[in-house]
């Protein structure tokens, strides 16, 4: 039997001391435990990232405060981010990729001059991939602009 | 003069030499008498072995289970500012079908070609779950109306264009609140998980 055994002193007594602290059950528990979370484990983290289609009805109770109206539309050639009448062109990367810091930057740019915008329209092109669209959106949400619609490039 | 015999003379067998038999490795080849059988098992280094793991999985545990069927067709995109995915139909969209909750209802090179935005098998079939829901929600207490949540399961490699459609069609089904299931990652994603802590909370 495994054990462990504790000498808890007192020499000069008659009765022994000596105390078994029985390990057999908790290795039991220990690998009870191990064989339920292993088997329950979830090794992903998954997420959501929340849009609504151009055109829908929002959710929220008080009405929009006017503010800026802002586009951003992927290309192939890059993002095309609308604030308004401005308009601002990124292109991609050398190595083909969009270029997300830079609009980043920009959005950051724009909601420090308009903190109330929290609105913003992503349109993309029949052809952009769905992991570029996600990019933009997660940017957006970066920047602060909480409330992505997404809707086609005409 | 027994004494000095004993010196002489000695047992016939295999016997090693004088340095090989002081040797640590060979020497107990030779060795006289048995060893102990008793082996003492560590148990106190496997213990802690044992606690790590179950202290690493505790922190690995999530309640919530799979909300999403993960298969290898789908490589779903990374993001970093995400929020805590909730139970909502699945719309799945691979590089050759469209399924929702598993079962499949389209072919991507069917519907590709057709002019219309819609596309009619999954618009129907969202109307019989928000259908579904709401006569299965009706009657429970502290029932909460129906919110129109949906999760797109995308392969990150599918073209807008389907995309699209398949929003075009949840939209028309009257799932307003549409969501990207996105794994953690991109950079930042200390920030979003405790984003989604704070959302699960």
């Amino acid at each position: 039997m495994a054990g462990v055994s504790v000498d808890t002193g007192g020499g000069g007594g008659k009765k022994a001391v000596d105390l078994q602290i029985p390990l057999v059950p908790f290795i039991d528990m220990l690998a009870m435990m191990i064989t339920f979370l292993m088997m329950t484990a979830v090794w992903t983290q998954i997420g959501k990232l929340q849009v609504s289609q151009s055109g829908g009805p929002s959710d929220s109770s008080e009405p929009p405060k006017p503010t800026l109206q802002l586009n951003l539309t992927l290309t192939e050639q890059g993002f095309k981010l609308t604030a308004g009448a401005d308009s601002v062109d990124i292109a991609k990367k050398a190595d083909g990729t969009y270029d997300g810091g830079k609009l980043v930057e920009k959005l950051k740019a724009i909601k420090k001059d308009n903190p109330d915008q929290r609105a913003i329209t992503v349109m993309a092109e029949d052809s952009i991939q769905y992991q570029n669209l996600v990019l933009a959106v997660d940017k957006c949400l970066e920047a602060e602009l909480p409330d992505v619609s997404v809707s086609a490039a005409m | 003069m027994s004494r000095h015999l004993e010196n002489v003379i000695v047992k016939p067998g295999k016997r090693p030499g004088k340095r090989l038999s002081k040797s640590k490795v060979f020497g107990s080849k030779f060795a006289k008498g048995k060893h102990g059988t008793n082996i003492e098992l560590n148990l106190t280094s496997m213990i802690d072995v044992f606690v790590l793991l179950v202290i690493f999985l505790i922190q690995q545990f999530s309640a919530d289970g799979d909300l999403l069927f993960m298969t290898d067709k789908i490589r779903m995109p990374e993001a970093a500012n995400f929020e805590q995915i909730v139970r909502a139909p699945v719309v799945q969209i691979s590089a050759d079908e469209i399924s929702i909750e598993g079962a499949r209802i389209a072919q991507v090179a069917d519907i590709e070609g057709e002019e219309y935005w819609n596309i009619p098998a999954l618009e129907e079939k969202l109307r019989d779950q928000k259908k579904a829901y709401e006569m299965v929600r009706a009657g429970a207490d502290g029932a909460e109306g129906f919110k129109g949540d949906i999760n797109i399961q995308a392969d990150k490699a599918v073209p807008f264009k389907i995309v699209k459609r398949v929003m075009y069609s949840a939209n028309q089904a009257g799932y307003f609140n549409i969501n990207f299931a996105v794994l953690a990652g991109g950079g930042g994603s200390a920030a979003a998980a405790d984003d989604a802590e704070k959302s699960k909370g």
